[in-house]
């Protein structure tokens, strides 16, 4: 079952088309790879899908919902979580409540509970404290539970972003970049880290550069160039489709 | 370590509360009692501007409007429509809300520099409307014999329990959810936005609640003075309120208490310089912001654990930390 489909979803910029009539479907229990060179529109393409961006055009189907012109913090609520190519953490704050925000839209208690520390108040803070050393443990960030986000060396900060997005408890996990800037080690890990979110249930939409990793980890791979979806089926078979070797590498010869 | 919890339970904000409940007992002499009286009028004002600025991150230069609309709700309450001062009491800080709700509506459709202007021009709009309704408002020669809930020492009292409520009310807001979202807003819109946080709504719940802080301590105001006169709602009164919340740290309750005490009795302390008064005052206000931090409680815990140095290894996270490192 197709979890997040978009139909010709089109984006302009005054004359320029950041995003050119992509289709694209991800599955429930799937990690989707998305790549293309720089500038190919893929980080417009998830602004567009999670409201940041009004579509120019097209269609955004969350499971089986239009979700294209909904605001972004209803399409959260709807199950789509994110994280950012440019870390957005909350940065003087700690680790604990960057991701306690991820909970935001699973509070029940209101202005009253919060003035007068009502038991269910108390209550639905115990419950999100113990979810969040939960996912504190599972993305291994446990040390760093009280120490300011902005202390955090930059990889560590990214794991943060997804244990945020973690914690509105999503359906599809839109991951920008995740891997960029990490070391050896760090790549390894978050890899571990993306199958075992896989392996809970949580469907992942993956950009990334690095391709080994995106050979690795996808199920399924989108390729775009200049705004347009060139190619798109299993890593080995995109990897051979020559509209995407000469997206990466130019048509040779003919410039030359 | 046992001592330091206990510390943490009590609070600076009670440690202060605590010292604001004795001082009056020493029979302090009037005009030091009305100053203090002052003081605790304007802690509300404050706090409305650590939900306001330091927590949401929203700026406002038209809080003495807000301040202005809550004394005289009161005020024409009570003496055009004869309402008990306790009805008005309640009555009062409402209509402030329910004025800054009209007035946030369209203003957060605009950020930075555009809401501050707006916030200007709000405040100015109020005390032009105050100036020029002369037979509700009194106009210039401002709205006299205004009925007091209590005068004297059980008004500081009763006054000193609301600002305590105010302050407790906002560290828990602070703590809480709510307090979360509006400080996602402060450091990033989008990725509060994105974190399902509705921006616009909570920006508008953080003024409201400012705006009924702001509205009670209009109240108190007109309670003290008895008289209400536009001159005390001016420009010159918001930018004060601004100083005190960003000498106190911005988001530091206990830090924004001990501020706007300080920053109220300052000009009475340097009266005895007669005409250079003034001038010494923006000096020392200057001073005073240069090293702005220097009210925040967290600075006091640090200097005192440098006063005191734990012994740790060089480089380690501890270390780092008694080094005064972030």
């Amino acid at each position: 079952m197709s979890l997040l489909t978009t139909a010709k979803l089109t984006k302009r910029f005054g004359g320029i088309v950041a995003v050119n009539e992509v289709d694209l479907s991800v599955r429930a229990g799937q990690i989707c790879g998305l790549i293309g060179p720089n500038g190919s529109g893929k980080t417009t393409l998830v602004n567009v899908i999670t409201g940041i961006y009004k579509p120019t055009a097209g269609t955004v189907l969350f499971d089986g919902r239009a979700i294209q012109n909904r605001p972004s913090h209803e399409i959260c609520t709807l199950g789509v979580g994110r994280t950012f190519q440019n870390i957005r953490l909350l940065l003087t704050l700690s680790v604990f409540d960057n991701i306690r925000l991820g909970a935001h839209i699973h509070t029940r208690s209101n202005l009253w509970d919060v003035l007068f520390q009502t038991v269910k108040l108390r209550r639905e803070e115990k419950e999100f404290a113990d979810r969040i050393d939960e996912l504190l443990e599972f993305t291994g960030l446990f040390q760093y539970r009280n120490e300011l986000a902005k202390n955090l060396p930059y990889g560590r900060q990214k794991i943060v972003e997804i244990a945020r997005a973690l914690m509105a408890r999503p359906k599809l996990l839109l991951l920008d970049e995740p891997a960029a800037g990490l070391n050896g080690s760090e790549k390894g890990n978050l890899m571990t880290l993306l199958r075992k979110i896989r392996d809970s249930g949580v469907s992942i939409l993956l950009i990334e550069h690095e391709m080994a990793m995106v050979e690795a980890l996808s199920d399924h791979v989108f390729v775009l160039n200049y705004g347009r979806k060139i190619s798109q089926g299993t890593f080995a078979e995109i990897k051979n489709d020559s509209a995407v070797v000469e997206a990466y590498l130019g048509t040779g010869g003919s410039h030359a | 370590m046992a001592r330091l919890a206990f510390l943490k339970r009590i609070g600076a904000t009670q440690v202060i509360f605590l010292i604001l409940l004795l001082i009056p007992l020493s029979g302090i002499p009037s005009y030091q009692f009305y100053i203090l009286e002052r003081g605790l009028q304007n802690v509300l004002v404050v706090l409305s501007l650590v939900i306001l600025l330091g927590f949401t991150g929203q700026l406002s230069l038209g809080q003495a409007g807000l301040v202005a609309v809550g004394a005289y709700s009161y005020g024409i309450l009570c003496v055009n429509f004869g309402v008990s001062p306790w009805i008005g009491l309640v009555v009062a800080p409402l209509i402030t809300g329910l004025v800054s709700l009209a007035l946030g509506f369209p203003s957060f459709k605009l950020t930075g520099p555009f809401l501050v202007v707006n916030t200007i021009a709000f405040s100015e709009i109020v005390r032009i409307l105050i100036l020029n309704n002369e037979k509700i408002t009194g106009g210039p020669f401002g709205l006299n014999s205004i009925p007091t809930i209590a005068t004297g020492l059980p008004l500081y009292y009763f006054m000193l329990v609301i600002a305590y409520l105010a302050a407790v009310g906002t560290l828990r807001l602070g703590r809480s959810h709510i307090g979360l979202a509006f400080k996602a807003i402060r450091e990033d819109e989008i990725a509060a936005e994105s974190m399902g946080v509705h921006v616009r709504n909570f920006k508008l719940l953080a003024f409201v609640i400012s705006s009924v802080l702001a509205g009670i301590s209009g109240v108190f105001f007109a309670n003290m003075a008895g008289y209400l006169n536009p001159d005390s709602f001016t420009f010159n009164e918001s930018s004060t309120y601004l100083l005190m919340v960003v000498l106190g740290g911005m988001s530091n309750v206990a830090g924004s208490i001990l501020s706007s005490f300080a920053v109220t009795s300052l000009p009475e302390a340097l009266r005895f310089m007669a005409r250079s008064r003034m001038v010494v005052y923006a000096i020392i206000l200057l001073v005073m912001v240069r090293y702005s931090k220097v009210l925040e409680i967290e600075n006091f815990k640090r200097l005192f654990r440098r006063l005191r140095p734990i012994p740790t290894a060089p480089g380690s996270p501890a270390a780092d930390h008694a080094k005064g490192k972030p």
